[in-house]
């Protein structure tokens, strides 16, 4: 089978963007990416669009033909895909698939959420949909509290230390420095996070990825039409897997057995293994997550992500980099695009182009939906 | 005041106004933990499920669960969770604390923990089941009874 | 007609307390003349998300786990209260779905002040002795309501208690109950008001004293009793005085009283407390020991029951007792927290 490329992308920054709505930062990552292929849009024949919940964030449904129409796109099959947060990477997978199977040569992968036209408390509500609405959600289980409840198991097993927590936040703020579209770009400490506003113990308000307005979009094309890009980077493994949407039907509170799942089945995809892998995007919603994800994902030992942190080797020029963009943590998390924001900054440091640039050979990007329900994992190469 | 709110309340199209239909179908797993049993291999599970999670089978009967167990793990929230005008407003004190709860008889199930400080919870605590109200939609509305858990 | 009796009882006491000192500094009262003239020194107060209802249901999960009989054996369910949550909608029916009684059940709400609760046994009692059914539940539950500021914050409370009531293995019999009733406007409550207003002075003597009097009076003849044939009483108990006098004017000793006059530490719990004072009484009395309850609902009523416990009383008491629940693992609120899980 032929291979399949991303040729181009485009994002809007992330952050409380009050000026945009919906569309226009959907249009707005959509026009970049495809400037960016260097395509005329007549060229993409489909759209697939990742959002967790434009219905009850601005009362806006079927934005998949809508956006596709303010992006010059009438006419072309238009797709809007909901995996929670991990929508995005589902919908990049979704166009993975449909030009994999040559139905399509050039597919518009976007993600986007407009999250901020309601109050914080509204969103928190909002965001608990992805959970089990009648048996987590409704009786006031909130994301945090998901995460968190996490994050106390591994504390209480493994020793995980709240310090450890974090030293994710303090890396990815760090690495978000240099990143001109995240949303917070401010140097912390690990005071600083201790220190910062109880959320939902033991999470403080800096373990938490904050509530932000953004799109990404990628222009995925087959082997026949990226050979003549310039840059091309190829999709290497695309592998997505589920697991039960409530923590209580899982046999383990430390894992998310469906972030092995998808890892496994990735590195057999792209025949690959761990040692292959030079850098990290990992879906940081919450500190925990990323610690979590190092051990799921098999690059730290049961247990030991939160030592691994520590001894930064995920540090940027450290062994493995994880979030060089600043992740969801500190670059920010508009829902449904922060799987498509992860493809771009895998794109980006294939080409030698990313802001933080590690010059991998090789990417893996890791996007989770809810507490852990959809797992999505993809390899990038050159 | 009260046309404000009754205005606020129905313009929230994010929750909506839910239909009683809803809290009436849940009754069974909200009142009385009732879960089901696998008539093939004996797994229990709750809430009640359609085809047993553990051997696939659908010949299954109701099982209510003692209420007794065990906290596997918990989280005191502190962040808010009802702004004036929300349709269904949670009913419990500010923080509150959410638990997963390992029953006696195997299954977990996720509730609040009432009547209980933070500095009184720990992993490991024998919990008990309890009838409260989990939320109301608003002064006027109906009350959504259900399980929350308190320290035995 | 068939023998009837108690089969089973359960008490609820939410863990909340607040001292009246308490009550008394946040409205910067005199403690010690308020204590002293309600002979009341603490108040069980509710959880923020326990109401009549979810009470309810605890005391009657206690009375039939208690009483050893499955909720499809129970043919009726009778609620007092004066705080059903709910003007239109049963408490009845939410009561009966958690505890999983019977479809065909006989059921209503009841009010009658502080009495409904009293008032509930005499229909479930009825229902037993003449055959209608073969037990049933009778439950006094109450989230009291009282003005911030008014006297009767200092006791107005939170309780439930649930009696099973049926004509096989009772741990107490019913010997007789009758009741007395007149239009006494001494306490009230309009709908749609949160908070009831008082006649003051007015609640005594042509109101409390003249209705537990005369009900007591008519208990005495209807038993062919003298007050020292009972060896326990239980009077409705607004505050720690009233009970106390009417006890002292009608013959009692205070020996005759101590087992069940519970209001000085929880306060009134309104439709429960008669009732709540029977359980303490029985989680306590011995075999072949008579009690006299007469309960109080303003307005005006009270009603009179002469139980006889059995041989089976030792073996049927729930746990937690209620002194358990007024001694272990109590949680005093300071004034605000309490305002909060008392805002309705």
């Amino acid at each position: 089978m032929s291979r399949v490329a991303i040729i181009g992308c485009g994002m809007t920054s992330f952050g409380q963007q009050w000026d945009k709505g919906l569309v226009d930062l959907a249009v707005a990552a959509s026009l970049r990416a495809m400037q960016d292929a260097g395509t005329e849009s007549r060229i993409v024949d489909a759209v697939y669009c990742g959002n967790m919940s434009s219905g009850m964030f601005t009362g806006q449904e079927h934005i998949s033909s809508m956006i596709a129409d303010a992006a010059g796109l009438r006419m072309v099959p238009s797709t809007r895909v909901e995996a929670a947060c991990a929508s995005g990477a589902v919908a990049l997978r979704q166009a993975f698939l449909a030009v994999k199977s040559g139905l399509h040569g050039c597919v518009l992968a976007l993600g986007v959420e407009k999250m901020t036209d309601v109050s914080s408390t509204m969103s928190t509500r909002i965001l608990s949909a992805a959970s089990s609405q009648d048996y987590e959600a409704s009786i006031g289980a909130t994301f945090p509290g998901l995460y968190a409840m996490l994050a106390r198991k591994h504390m209480d097993r493994y020793n995980t230390k709240e310090e450890q927590l974090a030293m994710v936040a303090v890396k990815n703020h760090d690495n978000a420095l240099a990143n001109p579209y995240a949303h917070l770009r401010k140097k912390i400490s690990v005071d600083d996070v201790m220190q910062s506003q109880r959320i939902a113990d033991p999470l403080k308000l800096l373990d938490c990825a904050p509530v932000s307005d953004g799109a990404a979009a990628v222009i995925v094309a087959s082997e026949k039409i990226a050979g003549k890009a310039d840059t091309p980077v190829w999709i290497e493994a695309s592998a997505q897997s589920s697991d039960s949407i409530s923590l209580h039907h899982r046999e383990d509170l430390t894992t998310f057995k469906a972030s092995a799942c998808a890892a496994r089945e990735a590195f057999r995809q792209a025949r690959t293994g761990l040692n292959e892998i030079d850098c990290l995007e990992l879906h940081d919603c919450f500190t925990i997550a990323e610690i979590l994800a190092l051990e799921d994902l098999g690059f730290a030992e049961k247990g030991s992500g939160g030592k691994m942190v520590e001894e930064g080797l995920t540090h940027v020029g450290g062994k493995i980099p994880a979030n060089p963009s600043g992740g969801l943590k500190a670059k920010g998390h508009p829902i449904g695009a922060s799987g498509i924001a992860q493809a771009i900054e895998a794109t980006w440091q294939l080409r030698g182009t990313a802001a933080n640039n590690t010059s991998p050979s090789k990417v893996l990007t890791h996007n989770v939906g809810g507490s852990g329900a959809t797992a999505v994992v993809h390899i990038f190469g050159r | 005041m009260l046309a404000a709110q009754e205005q606020q309340r129905s313009s929230t199209f994010s929750e909506g106004e839910k239909v009683p239909a809803r809290t009436w179908r849940n009754m069974p797993s909200f009142y009385n933990l009732t879960g089901s049993r696998c008539n093939g291999c004996s797994h229990l599970e709750f809430p009640k499920a359609a085809a047993c999670r553990k051997c696939g089978s659908q010949d299954l009967s109701e099982h209510s669960f003692s209420g007794t167990g065990k906290i596997e793990t918990y989280t005191i929230i502190r962040q808010p969770f009802n702004e004036e005008g929300m349709a269904e407003q949670l009913v419990c004190s500010s923080p509150y604390a959410i638990a997963i709860v390992r029953l006696d008889e195997g299954p977990m199930i996720t509730a609040q923990l009432a009547d209980c400080e933070a500095g009184e919870i720990a992993i490991g605590k024998p919990v008990k089941a309890v009838l409260r109200k989990i939320s109301e939609g608003g002064d006027d509305g109906l009350i959504r009874y259900g399980y929350k858990f308190v320290l035995a | 007609m068939e023998k009837a009796g108690i089969a089973g009882y359960g008490a609820y006491i939410p863990r909340f307390r607040i001292k009246v000192e308490e009550i008394a500094r946040a409205w910067g009262r005199d403690a010690e003349a308020l204590k002293k003239s309600l002979c009341v020194n603490e108040k069980a107060v509710p959880g923020i998300d326990e109401d009549t209802a979810t009470m309810a249901v605890e005391a009657g999960r206690k009375a039939l786990a208690a009483a050893g009989m499955p909720g499809e054996s129970i043919g009726a369910l009778f609620i007092g209260s004066e705080s059903h949550p709910y003007a239109v909608k049963p408490t009845a029916t939410v009561v009966a779905e958690s505890l999983r009684l019977s479809r065909g059940l006989f059921s209503a709400d009841l009010e009658f002040a502080c009495k409904a609760g009293t008032s509930a046994m005499q229909i479930v009692y009825s229902m037993v002795r003449s055959g209608m059914i073969k037990a049933g539940v009778a439950i006094g539950s109450d989230v009291a309501q009282a003005n911030p500021n008014d006297a009767l914050e200092c006791t107005a409370s939170a309780g439930s208690a649930a009696l099973v009531l049926g004509s096989e293995n009772l741990l107490a019999e019913l010997d007789a109950t009758c009741s007395f009733a007149t239009d006494t406007p001494d306490f009230w409550r309009r709908q749609e008001q949160p908070y009831p207003k008082h006649g003051g002075q007015f609640t005594g003597k042509p109101a409390y004293y003249r209705h537990v009097s005369e009900c007591t009076q008519r208990m005495l003849q209807l038993t062919d009793s003298g007050p020292q044939d009972f060896d326990h009483v239980i009077f409705h108990q607004p505050n720690g005085k009233f009970p106390v006098e009417a006890a002292k004017m009608l013959g009692f000793t205070e020996k005759q009283l101590e087992k069940g006059l519970l209001v000085r530490q929880i306060g009134n719990c309104y439709s429960a407390s008669s009732l709540i004072g029977l359980c303490s009484v029985l989680d306590q009395a011995g075999p072949g020991e008579r009690i006299l309850m007469v309960s109080y609902g303003s307005g005006a009523g009270a009603d009179g029951f002469a139980f006889r416990t059995t041989s089976l009383l030792a073996g049927k008491r729930p746990v937690p007792s209620v002194s358990q629940m007024m001694s272990d693992n109590l949680q005093y609120l300071k004034y605000e927290k309490y305002i909060m899980n008392t805002r309705r």
